[in-house]
C-alpha cells in the first residue's frame, strides 16, 4: 500500500496569486485541479510535491461560456460538468458526448478538463478530440496572457509547454456549424483506451464532398497526434475520400511509430486504426458503422 | 443457511436464531470449510446437533411430565404429549428450577455412513451462452447467460442463484480478460490499469439462473454444495460460441480481442488460399 507523502495545500484567491504562488515555489509545487491523476501519481511516488496549488478555488476557474462562435471551458469545469452541460450540448455535442464517456463517472465527477490536458496524459481522450475539434488552450502568468493550439502546447507524454509560473485558464474549441461533421471512436479493453480516434470535416454540397480535414490518434502512441498527409487524403468527393479510407489509416499509423505493449501489438492497433477511421467517418456522417 | 437449519430443526422462527461470529482462538477447528462444503457438512452438523439436542430436552420432558421418551413429540418448538406442550425455555426451566440455564447439542460428523464416499459430492455447474463478436476487433460481446446449478436443495434459493452469477461472471474474467503477463521474474501487469477483471458493464443483458433441485445431496434435507459450479464451464462455453460463431478454435484463455482477431486474421488466409 503506497500512501502520500506530506505536503501543504495553498488556495489562491486569484489566477494572479495560483501564478506567483508558482513561480514562488519554483518546480516544489504542482497545481491541484481534480487530484484524479495527480494524487495517484504521488502515491506511487513518481511525483514528489511538497507543495500543492488549489486551482479549484478560484472563482469562475470552472464556469462555461459560448462567446463570438467559441466555447470557452473553464480549466477547473469537471468533465461531468462539460458532459451535462446544456451550452455544451448546444454548442458542441460531441465534446459532451466524448465527456460522458471519459473513465468513469467517479473520475469525472472529480477530474478536470484542464487537470486533464496539463497532465498530458498519453491515453487522454478529450486532448485528441480536441486536437481536431480546432482546441486551443489559454495560459496566464506575469508575462501576460497567451494562447496556444493543442497540437502547440502538448510537447509529449506527460509534457506541456506551460511555463513555470503560468496557469491553464481557459480551453477555447470552434462551436460547430452546419457544414461540420466529426466524430470520437476509441477501442478499451483495460482502464485506458487502447486507440482514440479523432476525426473532423468540413463538408460542402451536403456532404458530397470534403473541404478541410482534421484526424488524431491517442493511446497508441506518446501523445496525440494529427496527421497532415492523412489530412490531404480526407479532402474530395465522398466517394474518393472513402476509398482513400485505408491509405489515411496507413499514413497515420506510420506517423504514430506504433509499439507492441500490453494493449496490443504493433500490427493489431496498425489495423485497429483502419477500423475505426472507417467507423468514425461513418459515424460522422451519421451511418451506421457496419 | 445454518440459521436456517437450525431453526427448521427447532421449530422455532428464524428470528430466533442467533449466529455467533466466533474467535477461532476458542472454537474448535473446522476441517470443513472450503469446497463448496459449508452447507453440506457444516449444515449437516448444525442439523445433527440440533436433533441431539432436541433429544435430551425429550428426556427432560420426560422426567417432568413423567411419560414415557419415546412418546413425546418434537413439535413447534418444544415437546407435546398428548394436549399438553412444553417450549423449550419452558422445558428448561422447569428441568433445571431456574431461568437462563441453556444445553448443548452436539454432533460430529466423519467419514462414514452417508459421508463414506469422498468427494461427498460433485459439484456440477453447467453453463450456455450466445455471444457477439465484433469480426473487425475481435473484441466478444455477452449477450446472455444462463446457469445450471445442481444443488440437490437450496436451502436459500436467491444466495444460491446469485452464488452461481457470481461464479459465471468470475469464470467470464478469466475467459475474457484476467492473465498475468510476466517478464523474465517481474510481474508486468500487476495494477488494475492494466489487469482487467469483469466490470457491470461486461454481465450479460440477459441472465437465466436455474437450479436443480432432486434432494440427492448428502447434506440437509438432500442439499449439497452450490456456487463454484459455474466458474469453470464458462471458458469452453465461450470458444465453442466462438467456434459457433466465427468458425475459430482458439484452446487458450483468455479471450482477448487480439487473439481473436489473430485467430479470424488466420482463418482468413487459410481460406484464400487456393
Amino acid at each position: 500500500m503506497t500512501t502520500l507523502s506530506r505536503f501543504d495545500i495553498h488556495q489562491p484567491a486569484s489566477v494572479r496569486e495560483a501564478s506567483q504562488m508558482r513561480a514562488h515555489f519554483a518546480g516544489q509545487a504542482g497545481i491541484y485541479a481534480g487530484g484524479t491523476e495527480l494524487l495517484l501519481a504521488m502515491k506511487h511516488g513518481a511525483l514528489r510535491y511538497r507543495h500543492l496549488i488549489d486551482v479549484k478555488v478560484i472563482p469562475d476557474l470552472g464556469g462555461i461560456a459560448s462567446r463570438d462562435g467559441f466555447l470557452e471551458i473553464g480549466a477547473t469545469a469537471t468533465h461531468r460538468t462539460i458532459e451535462r452541460s446544456l451550452l455544451v450540448r448546444e454548442k458542441l455535442p460531441l465534446l459532451a458526448e466524448m465527456e460522458s464517456h471519459v473513465a468513469n463517472v467517479r473520475v469525472r465527477a472529480t477530474g478536470t478538463l484542464g487537470g486533464n490536458l496539463c497532465f498530458s496524459e498519453p491515453h487522454s481522450d478529450p486532448a485528441t478530440l480536441l486536437l481536431v475539434l480546432g482546441g486551443a488552450v489559454r495560459l496566464e502568468g506575469a508575462s501576460g496572457v497567451r494562447e496556444l493550439s493543442i497540437d502547440q502546447f502538448i510537447a509529449g507524454a506527460y509534457e506541456t509547454r506551460l511555463s513555470p509560473e503560468e496557469i491553464l485558464t481557459r480551453i477555447v474549441v470552434p462551436c460547430s456549424k452546419p457544414s461540420h461533421r466529426a466524430a470520437y471512436v476509441k477501442f478499451q479493453v483495460h482502464e485506458r483506451p487502447t486507440l482514440g480516434l479523432g476525426l473532423w470535416l468540413e463538408t460542402h454540397d451536403d456532404a458530397r464532398s470534403f473541404t478541410a480535414a482534421r484526424v488524431a490518434v491517442g493511446c497508441v502512441c506518446p501523445f496525440p497526434a494529427r496527421n497532415a498527409f492523412a489530412e490531404r487524403l480526407l479532402i474530395g468527393s465522398r466517394t474518393e475520400v472513402e476509398k482513400r479510407l485505408p491509405d489515411a489509416a496507413a499514413a497515420i499509423a506510420d506517423a504514430a511509430d506504433l509499439i507492441d505493449d500490453h494493449e496490443g501489438s504493433a500490427e493489431y492497433k496498425r489495423h485497429l486504426i483502419g477500423v475505426f477511421l472507417r467507423r468514425a467517418f461513418r459515424k460522422a456522417l451519421g451511418e451506421p458503422s457496419a | 443457511v445454518l440459521a436456517q437449519i437450525a431453526a427448521e430443526e427447532m421449530g422455532v422462527p428464524f428470528e430466533k436464531v442467533r449466529l455467533v461470529g466466533s474467535d477461532t482462538a476458542i472454537t474448535l477447528f473446522e476441517r470443513s470449510t472450503g469446497a463448496s462444503r459449508t452447507t453440506t457438512l457444516m449444515g449437516r452438523a448444525v442439523m445433527e446437533a440440533c436433533r441431539e439436542a432436541i433429544a435430551q430436552c425429550k428426556t427432560m420432558a420426560a422426567e417432568l411430565l413423567r411419560v414415557p421418551a419415546e412418546q413425546l413429540i418434537a413439535e413447534r418448538g418444544g415437546i407435546r404429549s398428548g394436549d399438553t406442550h412444553m417450549s423449550w425455555p419452558e422445558i428448561l426451566n422447569q428441568y433445571f428450577q431456574l431461568e437462563g440455564c441453556s444445553i448443548i447439542g452436539r454432533a460430529y460428523l466423519r467419514k462414514a455412513g452417508l459421508l463414506e464416499q469422498v468427494p461427498v459430492f460433485w459439484e456440477i455447474g453447467v453453463t450456455g451462452v450466445e455471444i457477439g463478436v465484433d469480426r473487425e476487433t475481435g473484441q466478444i460481446q455477452l449477450d446472455s447467460l444462463v446457469t445450471v446449478g445442481d444443488v440437490g436443495l437450496a436451502i436459500h434459493p436467491a444466495m444460491t442463484e446469485s452464488q452461481d452469477l457470481g461464479a459465471a461472471t468470475m469464470g467470464l474474467g478469466a475467459s475474457l480478460f484476467e492473465q498475468l503477463i510476466y517478464d523474465g521474474q517481474q510481474l508486468m501487469n500487476g495494477t488494475l490499469l492494466e489487469y482487467r477483471v469483469p466490470r457491470f458493464s461486461d454481465l450479460a443483458p440477459h441472465i437465466q439462473l436455474l437450479l436443480t433441485e432432486n434432494r440427492d445431496g448428502v447434506g440437509p434435507y438432500g442439499a449439497k454444495g452450490g456456487g463454484e459450479g459455474s466458474v469453470n464451464p464458462i471458458g469452453p462455453c465461450l470458444a465453442n460460441a466462438l467456434y459457433q460463431a466465427a468458425g475459430v478454435r482458439i484452446r487458450t484463455l483468455p479471450l482477448t480481442p487480439e487473439r481473436v482477431w489473430k485467430a479470424l486474421q488466420e482463418k482468413r488466409a487459410r481460406e484464400d488460399q487456393p
